[in-house]
Order: structure tokens, then sequence, then C-alpha cells
């Protein structure tokens, strides 16, 4: 068996049954951690601590005391913005270049009485602004389907090691579309659970009100395992089982920007869909096309708002990249003088709107259906305009205004590359989605 | 909204929020901003009268950010 290409599900019962070992698998990730050195998807391996962990869960093993640990043996990636106690915590960034946190964050000191394996800290957009991975301090990520295209951002390092088999599972973080994205560009299962579901204590985020910690696998059953983990809540096993249920799509969904390779995909998906005997019905959310700005403003209002407490600590902000800063001026701007009615407290507003339009969408419908982005993963290098690649989040920072779960599922390719739909559910819908999410994968197997 | 956004006016705002801009960096991030806030036009085509601002932390309070500066 190729253990790297296992899921996680099937790994915890061939480490609890003694079929592969802890030490087995650890070996195999940080082998191909080392051989893919040209993916940059981590910016610290803890080689030394998960080979020590992997024989503390052998113990465990042989003793017997193990079997309450769903995730033991298990090798999870974490982005660099969520604290692992004794390992660098960068951010991607030179500011925060020797930070070592000494404690965990919660969502990882949840996971490793699990019994998951820390392998390391995965590479990201610095302080997870960015949509492509390029605006690291430890250099862009390289998509593993394409070595000269992006791996999407802002958890691109977390999405690419998931896909390249260098880990089972991985933690990234999305705000605005940063766990969804990269989930699209690498063809694996990005989760972004309902806002509040998962603790933030211990994740460096900018973004108090959006930013939630979200799950990255192959496939849908061991997102809903790590979500599991994650959250704490226990979650029934998924069965694929769509028929009877009913998928809004938004008619500004239809009228959106796409590829029309993304556009053939999602209609595929939609009469896949059918045929598994899902109800098709249109709704609309009328002010979806605001929803990009609205996020903008108030993301950078309130990232510069939070920025201040890393400023305190680390002046020399000229170490800062070019969209780090970009943004901070940004919310500077949207928050000064008069512009902090007429645009941060306008986009307030509009948020409001947009969420009572999901909302009222989600009420005649189990859950929504879109493309999760408008074009496959670019070249590296080919999109010059940070304003270009702000559009990447149109289908996905909306629903990040209205906190709601949404998870992206590999389905077809153009080009070559990946193609991600996004399911859209209600809030604390995490297992109905990534239901959802299984009996579309099936159907392409 | 503020179209007439100068370079002056990136400087002050980024002595206000303590960020190291150099002189070359000014110019690229004056023509960033404008093209931004082109963009957040799209805000004006909602109807916003009666809307409430704040958004519910889910159990952590009511969240708002402050005017710059305030």
């Amino acid at each position: 068996m190729n253990i790297t290409d296992l899921t996680a599900v099937s790994l915890a019962a061939a480490i609890s049954s003694g079929e592969v070992t802890p030490t087995d698998v650890v070996t195999k990730c940080l082998g191909k951690i080392q051989g893919d050195r040209q993916l940059n998807n981590f910016i610290t391996v803890c080689a030394d601590q998960a080979l020590k962990e992997a024989q503390a869960a052998e113990r465990e093993i042989k003793n017997g005391k193990h079997t309450d640990k769903k995730l033991l043996g298990v090798p999870v990636a974490v982005k660099d913005n969520i604290c692992v106690a004794g390992v660098q915590t960068t951010c991607a960034s030179h500011l925060l270049y020797d930070y070592v946190p000494d404690s965990d964050a919660e969502v990882v000191a949840r996971l490793k009485r699990a019994g998951a394996i820390i392998i390391g800290k995965t590479n990201m957009d610095e302080f997870a602004f960015g949509s492509a991975n390029e605006y690291s301090a430890y250099g862009c990520v390289r998509n593993v389907r394409d070595n000269n295209r992006v791996a999407g951002g802002s958890s691109g390092g977390s999405a690419n090691a998931v896909a390249a088999g260098e880990t089972v599972l991985a933690l990234g973080t999305d705000t605005g579309g940063s766990v969804r994205q990269p989930a699209a560009f690498c063809g694996v299962v990005g989760l972004k659970p309902t806002y509040g579901a998962i603790s933030r204590q211990g994740v460096i985020g900018l973004c108090p009100s959006m930013e939630q910690v979200g799950m990255l696998s192959k496939t849908c059953d061991d997102a809903l395992l790590l979500f599991s983990v994650a959250s704490g809540q226990e979650m029934r096993a998924l069965d694929g089982n769509v028929r009877g249920i009913t998928i809004g799509i938004a008619k500004e969904f239809l009228q959106a920007e796409k590829s029309d390779g993304v556009a053939k995909v999602f209609n595929n998906a939609i009469e896949q869909l059918k045929a598994l005997g899902v109800n098709v019905v249109e709704v609309s959310i009328p002010s979806f096309f605001a929803g990009l700005s609205a996020y903008h403003v108030l993301s950078s209002a309130e990232a510069v708002n939070a920025f201040k407490k890393v400023v305190e600590a680390h002046p020399t902000t000229a170490l800062l990249g070019g969209e780090v800063k970009r943004r901070m001026l940004t919310g500077a701007v949207v928050t000064d003088g008069e512009n902090y009615d007429k645009l941060y407290v306008k986009a307030a507003k509009v948020r409001t709107v947009i969420t009572a339009e999901y909302l009222k969408a989600l009420s005649g419908c189990d859950a929504l259906l879109c493309p999760t982005t408008a074009t496959v993963a670019t070249p590296i290098g080919g999109i010059t305009d940070p304003q270009q690649e702000h559009m990447c989040d149109s289908y996905l920072a909306p629903v990040s205004l209205a906190g709601l779960p949404a998870v992206s599922v590999p389905f077809g390719s153009e080009f070559g590359l990946p193609i991600g739909i996004q399911i859209i559910g209600k809030r604390n819908g995490e297992r109905e989605i990534l239901n959802i999410g299984k009996g579309l994968m099936n159907a392409v197997r | 909204m503020d179209k007439l956004m100068t370079e002056q006016d990136i400087e002050r705002l980024s002595k206000a929020v303590g960020i190291q801009v150099s002189t070359a960096e000014i110019e690229p991030m004056h023509a960033h901003i404008r093209k931004q806030l082109h963009s957040f036009e799209a805000l004006d085509n909602i109807d916003t009268n009666g809307i409430d601002p704040t958004f519910d932390l889910q159990g952590e309070g009511r969240f708002t950010v402050g005017r710059l500066g305030v």
C-alpha cells in the first residue's frame, strides 16, 4: 500500500489495527516533503518531534490505550498562522521570523489530544493576505499539478501539501476564501466551517469577524473527521446520498464571470446532481456583486485595527511585504474621516443586507451551489495587478460576510488543472454540505 | 467617496497606522488605492436605509471597528 495515498479515515483504521505504524507514515511523509522541496509547501518541518510522537503513538497502541483517539498517528500540517507550542510561527512574514509561541492554539491542542501528529507548519500568504501564495516572505508555493502555476492562497501550502501526499490532513484559515480557493486550485477538499464553530484562540488573525480555521483533505469523509475533532462535535458518517434534497443556484452565480471551462464544469455538476435525484431551483442574491467590495472594505478596516498590537511589538514594518502594506493602508483610508461613514459603515450595512439575502435563499433549499473560483490556477507571476487577484474571491467572500459554512470539492478540470465546486450551507450545516460534496465526488469516480 | 486622495494622504495615513512606506512605494500604493476606491463604488448600488451595520460575533458580542485615530 502507498501510505501517502491513503485517506485519513483509512489510515487511522490501518494504524489502529497495526497494519501500518505511525513511524512508517511519518517517515513516508517526511520523505515526500524532502523529495518535493521545489513545491515549497512548508516553512518549518517538525521532523524530530513528529518521529518522537510517532514512537509515543506506537507505545500507546501496544498498551491498548488508544481506542478513543480518532487521529492517532495521523499526520496533520498546520498553516503558519496557527500557533504550535515550541515551533516558530511566522505568518510567512519577516516581521515574526523569531516568534516561537509557548502554547498551542486551541484547535491544535484538540488535534494533539486526538493523537494527531503535527508534521510541519505550512507556507501561506503573509498574514493571510493574498489569493495565490505568492506574497510569502519564504517564497511562493508551486502547484503540484503544474509547478509553474500558483497553489492559491492564502492557505496554499496546506492545500498543496495534501494534494502532493506530503500530509494526509491540513489546517488552514479562511477569511475571504483562503481555504476554499487553494483547495479548488490544488484539487482537494477545502471546508470553511460556520463562523464561530472552531476556536480562534491561538490563531494569529487580523479579521476577527470573518476568519475561521478550515480543513484541507482528500475526501469529504476526512474533512468531516478533522472538523469533528477540531470542533468537538460528534458527527454522523456521510453516505453521499443526495436524493430528494434541494439545491439552489443563484441567478447571479450564472451571470458572474467565469472561464469557459469553469462554466462547463459547473453546468456538468448541476446535471450530475439532477441525475442523482436532486431538485434544483433558481434563487437570487441581488446584492451578490457588491459582496467583494464590502469584504475588502471590512477586512482591511479590521486588519489595520488589529494590526496595531503587532506594530507595537514589531515596529520595523519596513519588513512587511507590499500586499500587507496595501491592505493596511486601504484599511486606514476606509476608516479615515468622512470615509468612515461613506465606506466602512456602508460596507457593514451591505454585509447585513447580503447576509439576509443568503439566509432567504437558503430558506427554500438545503444548500447553494456555485463555482469556487472563476478560473483555474493562474501562472506564477501571471497576475501583476493586485486588484485582479482580488477577483479570485468573488464567489467566496460574500459567504464569509454571512458567516456560513461552505466546502469546495474537486469536480472536473480545464487544461488539466482542477476546478472546484462550492457548496454553501445553512449555519452549522457542515455535515449536510460535506454529504452533498461526497455525492458529487462519488459521481465522477 | 474621496476620489481626490493624494500621495500626501498616503504618507499621512501610513504614519498614522505605523506602516513604513518608502518613497518609491508611495506612487504605486496611491494608484492601487485609487483603483480600490473606484471598485468600492459597487456599494452605492445597494439600498441600506435603516439597516443595522453591527455584526453579531456568534456569542462574542456585537462588533464594529472605530474611526481611524479615535
